[in-house]
């Protein structure tokens, strides 16, 4: 998980994409400016708000690739 | 007040009370007061003719003594402009280097991706190394530069 992270949030292989957490839990990763990837953790804030939430890497279960035209 | 600027004002309410994303206003009643509506679902609407305001303490403010209704903006025009600026380096492509420096004169440089975000107003950023992390919000922000590649 952490090495299609790794991929993923990269600026040439990015794609929008959903993390599905264990607990069923679904945060979206639109655009760069939305999250923050740090060693253990990734910080998404929510769109147009202040409101983020802090996401242990060990407990993300599924990297959802969303297709980018698709409306939110 | 009459009865239909009564009815005018409860439906303005319950047209501002959750729209995505919330735009924060002030209610200013009839003798001067303002009550500041920071976050959706943050007053109450009873009946007809009274409101719940929920601030330090909860205020119940009676829709007749509501003298007019007043959009507040989260950020001034400058601080607008930076976040769309520090927006638009974050998802530049190809991805640019950039630093941004803070009013209090500290400096950070973003070489990656993802090694910033931004929410409506604030942000949280970490340091190149790894080592600090901070969390921002737009009025922190001095300037936004681009990094000359050496």
């Amino acid at each position: 998980m952490r090495q299609a992270l790794a991929t993923l949030m990269t600026e040439e292989t990015f794609e929008p994409f959903v993390f599905v957490m264990n607990s069923g839990d679904r945060y979206e990763v639109r655009t760069f400016d939305m999250a923050v990837r740090e060693r253990d953790i990734v910080t998404v804030y929510r769109y147009r708000s202040n409101r983020k939430d802090i996401l242990r890497i060990a407990e993300i279960c599924v990297l959802e690739i969303l297709d980018p035209d698709e409306p939110t | 007040m009459v009865p239909s600027l009564q009815t005018e004002i409860h439906q303005e309410l319950s047209r501002r009370r959750s729209p995505v994303p919330f735009i924060p206003f002030a209610i200013i009643t009839v003798d001067g007061v303002e009550h500041m509506v920071r976050r959706s679902g943050q007053f109450a609407l009873r009946e007809n003719d009274m409101m719940l305001l929920s601030n330090a303490a909860t205020t119940r403010i009676r829709l007749a003594d509501i003298a007019r209704i007043e959009e507040r903006r989260l950020m001034t025009k400058e601080q607008e402009k930076i976040r769309d600026d520090l927006v638009a380096h974050l998802n530049g492509k190809p991805f640019r280097r950039f630093s941004i420096r803070m009013t209090d004169g500290s400096s950070y440089e973003i070489v990656r991706v993802f090694q910033a975000a931004i929410g409506l107003t604030k942000g949280y950023l970490v340091s190149a190394d790894g080592k600090n992390r901070r969390n921002f919000h737009i009025r922190d922000i001095a300037t936004i530069e681009e990094m000359v590649a050496a």
